[in-house]
């Protein structure tokens, strides 16, 4: 691999880099949200025998803990440690940390998409205009003093196998191990965006720089090149 | 490159909404019966260069994948139903309602809408109204000369007539919904029911679960001044973080078009 290919390489990762950083960013406000790190590593390229460390990138979501924040609605949920709510999505269970649900007139707990809340075992049936709807930290709901159910909270053995989906769902690969979930329901509270904007700009500038040297870099190759074809 | 320029604008124009909305709050911190509004956000669309799982070369597989977002936008606005602080006002037509539900007025059109501001008055023919001349409904029709009247927590309507008895007019019912926040916004303190919110129940006030009527008191409006002047730093900043990462973005393709000298 050429000098050049290997600057340009460089190049398109801290391009996809600064992607990454632009949609946290963008996404300080989405509650739930999970920023996405993107991280260069090695990767081999090159015929076997003659093999090259490359540069590649990949990117995985950072799962740590958002804050906290009141919000007074008593079907706005937050979690609060490990686990996720699932929900039945159009082809199969999603996965959300965004607990800003609502309610059907048939009384059914639904995302704002409109998708259902899936309980752990029986689906609970909330009287829609009865008295108010408690949750529990370990996720049991009732309505007055009547118990309904508990919903359905997912953790995972490898959080880095789920798959972001639009929307700010996850989806879960069939091998993937589920557990029930550690962390407890916050009830009237949603779960901000762990988004930290200096420690986003930090990285935009180290992009930035990076990208420039690499294009200098890119620049001298060519100077070179083009002294090389002179001499001739 | 590009995508990110379109990224980070994404983000400006989802927080310049969210400033729209703390100003439509800040600006009606002092109207009766105002519920304040939230804005939810959404991630957009992930593209996916890499999946997880995918062949890396040397047999190793990759781990986590490539996939990068493009941005956030606005996916609703809801209203927020927490109680607002009821004052105090002493005069029997103003009604307030301490718990969940709605006044329902039937408009001069005949159209329902619904209600948090209990600022009645009494028209020509002795109904009970709101400014805009809208009726209390079920319709409350207080005699002629009857000018004091009692709405008690549960509602019901009585006066005292002229051999002091007290007579029962008519009980005033209170709307409630399934879905509250789905509420349509028409302006003037008025809302009405859509199929996001529900078709309402007419409940008795104080009964399975709708609140009790408090006479002689208004209901303020729920929004926190100081809550929303911090949201709307927050607001001020993730826009100008943004813009930041727009000029970074334009920064780098010039670098790119500089390449070559």
């Amino acid at each position: 691999m050429n000098g050049l290919t290997r600057v340009a390489n460089a190049m398109v990762s801290d391009e996809k880099r600064l992607e990454a950083i632009t949609s946290n960013l963008a996404n300080a406000s989405t509650p739930g949200f999970k920023r996405r790190l993107a991280a260069s590593h090695g990767e081999w390229v090159g015929r076997q025998g003659s093999q090259e460390i490359g540069l590649g990138i990949s990117e995985r979501n950072d799962f740590s803990q958002g804050m906290l924040q009141r919000t007074g609605n008593d079907l706005d949920l937050a979690l609060e440690g490990e686990g996720f709510f699932s929900v039945e999505g159009p082809r199969g269970e999603l996965y959300t940390r965004d607990g800003e649900f609502n309610l059907t007139s048939n009384g059914v707990l639904v995302t704002p998409e409109g998708f259902p809340v899936v309980w752990e075992s029986q689906a609970g049936n909330i009287q829609p205009t009865g008295a108010p709807v408690t949750v529990s930290p370990d996720g049991t709901v009732s309505q007055g003093q009547a118990k309904l159910g508990k919903l359905k909270l997912v953790a995972f053995d490898n959080q880095n196998q789920l798959d972001n989906t639009s929307d700010g769902y996850w989806k879960a690969p069939a091998t993937a191990v589920r557990n029930p979930a550690t962390g407890s329901v916050r009830q009237g509270h949603l779960e901000g965006a762990n988004v930290n904007a200096i420690y986003e700009l930090v990285s935009m500038i180290t992009v930035q720089r990076r990208f420039e040297q690499a294009s200098q870099t890119m620049t001298q190759i060519d100077q070179s090149y083009r002294r090389l074809h002179q001499s001739r | 490159m590009l995508r990110s320029l379109l990224t980070a604008s994404s983000g400006m124009k989802a927080q310049q909404m969210q400033v729209d909305t703390i100003a439509n709050n800040i600006a009606n911190a002092n109207t009766t019966g105002f519920k304040k509004n939230r804005l939810s956000f959404q991630s957009l669309y992930y593209q996916t260069y890499r999946n997880q799982g995918a062949p890396l070369g040397g047999g190793a597989i990759d781990a986590t994948g490539l996939q990068v977002g493009s941005g956030t936008e606005v996916s609703g606005s809801a209203m927020m139903m927490e109680q607002g602080q009821l004052e105090m006002t002493n005069n029997g037509f103003d009604l307030a309602i301490q718990g969940p539900g709605f006044f329902e007025l039937q408009m001069p059109n005949g159209d329902l809408r619904y209600t948090r501001d209990g600022a009645f008055r009494r028209n020509l023919n002795g109904d009970l109204v709101t400014a805009e001349g809208a009726y209390l409904n079920p319709r409350v029709t207080l005699p002629d000369g009857i000018t004091n009247f009692t709405v008690s927590p549960g509602g019901t309507v009585s006066y005292q007539d002229q051999n002091g008895q007290n007579i029962d007019l008519t009980t005033i019912t209170l709307a409630r919904f399934p879905n509250p926040t789905g509420l349509r916004a028409e302006g003037g303190n008025l809302l009405s029911a859509n199929e996001s919110s529900g078709q309402p129940a007419a409940l008795v006030p104080g009964e399975n679960g709708a609140g009790a009527i408090q006479q002689g008191a208004l209901e303020r409006s729920n929004v926190t001044t100081v809550e929303e002047l911090v949201s709307l730093i927050v607001a001020q900043r993730n826009y100008e973080v943004n813009s930041r990462a727009i000029q970074v973005s334009d920064e780098m393709l010039q670098t790119v078009g500089q390449i070559i000298r």
